[in-house]
């Protein structure tokens, strides 16, 4: 069997230059580890950046349940929610590059030459994609809020989640596998059967969770006494993990028996009917304004989106989708009677987990959604020196589509407080409703109008507030720690205006923070209208 | 007419690419620039199109040019069809009326509805060149224009260019292809040791084309070395 090792070298090599976990450190620290990343030793370099970020993101769960006295059976719902979000966010991740990054492959040097062993790399390829979704994401954010849940509770939910990973890997395995074989398979014949397919195991690994909390309550319901409970959960717990082994095992030997690089072809030669810039579809007109270049900036990049990736459109919708769920956490905390100071915890980590996939997806789409992007092409780029402004604002407009979604959701949930009747928490709801629009609108633009700025003003250099690692651990510690910390401050009343004076101090001074950002945008973007001057 | 007048330009102190170099580019006919790689072709092309600002001097145009790249920047995600309608309508300029029959004759018309990230790299320069010719201006600046053509593809737009100057057009083409510099150029500049120099493309034959071309190069490299 081939040795690909080389090939993955530098493919992991690219993924630590673009690492934000490494960034977020220290950019010293990341061209030190690049210098010293070697084809001999960077498997070992990638388990301690793996051990790094687990014992990172335990220490940051550490503070936040030392710091916060809340119920501690919360932690559960708080993981298993974190557990369906990520898992989607890996699955989509995983189902929707099946098929377009093998396209990138098709055009690799490497590929190429080949020849008879192409199966055999993509293989390889898809098999470390998941792995490095489960080492790099799942195991590093979630297991250690797992563990710390089973510890402060109990124990024997250790075996739980365990079971749950262990499934969790397996189901993805075979799911991502039988996607590609399908996908190949059918290809040719109809491609309704496959997408329908991914659909369903997208949908089943939401459902994922649910159906291992039934198979719990079952056995619960079954067996009484403790023991008796958790021998038959695990029981039958390693009955399904071993026929998904011995599945994922048959799966990963049968895929593959095509010729892929003519698959691939066939797939890349359709035809697309009607001119979509001359006659944009309904959905692009909706978004139109009066400038006609940016509009046709807009339907040309929608349009681009749309099509280099058909799943990763669905996946965003999926994911914004999900923050609907999330809202539903929240609003069930609240009817069962919870209080507000426990709620809110509740709230600034799931909003915060939301925030740091917002600002991913954000980075993940640069080469695509932002300004710098649009490289020099020739009477377009001739063009967009004139009209700077308009291709910034298309460009604020394209993101805003395809991302706020994600968050709006999450944002406008709070109306269904009004439902819990209580004054406090529909203040709390309303003052959040405002305070994570502003966060969101700000962050949207942050990466954004830094990169359009290094793109058009070449002359200035410095960077906008911070770099973008640190602008996702602002986030992270500003939302989910720092309010998490600070509530640890207020009193055990119920009622919001009882401490509510640090609360909005707090918010206030963020509140500031953003519109002051939000001011010094405007600043850069007079900039650019000098320029177009 | 583009004149070029005591023109300096370097991207670093120690990568000085020209310097008060002089030349006009006369209107109407097909100008060759030739020279070895890495000496400033591109870089040449790239300031008389404003992409490039130059250093010190002056470049006078009387047309505004479109240039086309060798390494053409396509949208790969739409069809051939949707990118001419989208630089067509950005660039609000007025199509060429016989653009099917270009098409067809580059033989492009069955992957107009086809993305073009299935295309070749072949086809993706067809493309580029069909945009730009079927935008209609006056004056074209051509970065190797042929070095992926299939050859039927290649003699078809050696005739259009040809064409395209009958029509009063005015082309500066950079390419080390020597047969088609000979066969397409009214005049050819020879551009090395930082300065450009022009000549009439007068030869009676193409290998005494060939040997003044490869001769110029070598003298002037040689004198570079003696300096």
């Amino acid at each position: 069997m081939q040795n690909f090792n080389l090939f993955f070298y530098y493919k992991n090599r690219s993924k630590i230059r673009n690492s934000y976990f490494l960034e977020s450190f220290s950019a010293k620290l990341k061209d030190f580890i690049l210098l010293h990343y070697r084809e001999y030793n960077y498997i070992w370099i990638d388990q301690l950046i793996r051990i790094a970020k687990f014992l990172v993101f335990s220490l940051i769960y550490l503070i936040i349940i030392l710091s916060v006295n809340f119920n501690h059976d919360s932690l559960h719902t708080i993981g298993y929610s974190i557990f369906a979000f990520i898992g989607f966010f890996i699955a989509l991740v995983c189902l929707s590059y099946n098929k377009e990054s093998l396209k990138d492959v098709e055009h690799d040097h490497y590929f190429r030459m080949l020849s008879t062993n192409r199966n055999e790399l993509l293989k390889e390829i898809i098999l470390r994609r998941i792995n490095y979704g489960f080492l790099n994401w799942m195991i590093p954010m979630i297991f250690p809020l797992f563990l710390f849940a089973a510890i402060l509770t109990n124990f024997y939910l250790i075996v739980q989640y365990i079971v749950l990973f262990s499934l969790y890997y397996l189901f993805l395995f075979i799911i991502v596998f039988s996607t590609q074989k399908l996908l190949f398979k059918y290809l040719k014949k109809t491609v309704i059967i496959s997408d329908i397919l991914i659909y369903v195991f997208s949908i089943l690994i939401v459902i994922f969770p649910i159906l291992l909390q039934i198979l719990i309550l079952v056995t619960a319901e079954l067996f009484a006494d403790y023991t008796g409970n958790l021998f038959i959960y695990t029981s039958l717990s390693v009955l399904i993990i071993f026929l998904l082994w011995s599945l994922k095992k048959y799966i990963y030997k049968e895929t593959f028996n095509y010729s892929i690089t003519n698959t691939l072809l066939v797939a890349s030669k359709k035809n697309y009917k009607g001119n979509k810039i001359k006659e944009p579809p309904f959905f692009v007109g909706m978004f139109y304004s009066k400038d006609d270049f940016s509009n046709l900036i807009l339907t040309k990049d929608l349009l681009s989106f749309y099509r280099k990736d058909k799943r990763e459109t669905h996946s965003l919708i999926f994911v914004s989708l999900m923050s609907l769920v999330y809202s539903g956490f929240l609003i069930s905390a609240l009817q069962s009677g919870d209080p507000i100071k426990t709620v809110i915890p509740i709230d600034n980590i799931l909003l915060s987990i939301i925030m740091i996939f917002f600002i991913i997806t954000h980075y993940r789409y640069k080469e695509i959604n932002w300004y710098s992007s649009e490289g020099v092409n020739l009477e377009l780029f001739r063009r967009l020196k004139h009209q700077v402004m308009s291709l910034y604002k298309s460009k604020i407009k394209l993101n805003a589509i395809i991302l706020l979604p994600m968050i709006l959701f999450y944002a406008l949930s709070p109306i269904f407080f009004i439902m819990t009747y209580n004054d406090t928490a529909i203040i709390y709801a309303f003052t959040r409703m405002i305070f994570i629009i502003t966060y969101a609108i700000v962050i949207l633009e942050y990466p954004l109008i830094n990169d359009a700025k290094k793109t058009i003003l070449t002359k200035y250099k410095d960077l906008l507030f911070m770099s973008a690692g640190d602008l996702i651990m602002f986030v992270f510690f500003i939302q989910g720690m720092g309010l998490s910390i600070l509530l640890t401050f207020m009193t055990e009343s119920s009622y919001l205006s009882d401490y509510s004076y640090i609360y909005w101090v707090f918010i206030g001074l963020i509140f500031m923070v953003m519109i002051s950002i939000k001011i010094r945008f405007l600043y850069i973007r007079r900039s650019f209208k000098q320029v177009e001057v | 007419m583009v004149e070029l007048k005591n023109v300096s330009f370097q991207y670093s102190k120690d990568d000085v690419i020209l310097e008060k170099a002089n030349m006009t580019f006369d209107k109407h006919k097909i100008t060759v620039v030739l020279g070895k790689n890495g000496i400033g072709k591109t870089t040449l092309l790239s300031l008389i199109d404003g992409y490039l600002t130059h250093n010190d001097g002056h470049i006078i145009k009387e047309d505004d040019p479109i240039y086309i790249y060798d390494n053409p920047y396509l949208y790969e995600y739409l069809t051939g069809d949707e990118y001419i309608e989208l630089i067509k309508r950005i660039g609000n300029r007025q199509m060429i009326d016989n653009l099917s029959e270009l098409i067809e004759d580059l033989e492009l018309s069955t992957s107009m509805n086809k993305l073009i990230s299935a295309y070749s790299l072949g086809m993706k320069h067809k493309l580029a060149l069909l945009t730009a010719l079927s935008l209609n201006y006056q004056l074209y600046l051509i970065d190797e224009p042929l070095a992926s053509l299939d050859p039927d593809s290649q003699a078809f737009m050696i005739d259009f260019f040809k064409k395209m100057r009958k029509n009063r057009r005015s082309l500066i083409i950079s390419t080390h292809m020597l047969n088609v510099a000979y066969e397409l150029a009214d005049e050819i500049v020879i551009f090395n040791n930082r300065k450009l120099e022009k000549f009439d493309n007068s030869f009676q034959t193409y290998d005494e084309f060939k040997k003044f071309v490869i001769d110029s190069l070598r003298v002037q490299e040689l004198s570079k070395m003696t300096q």
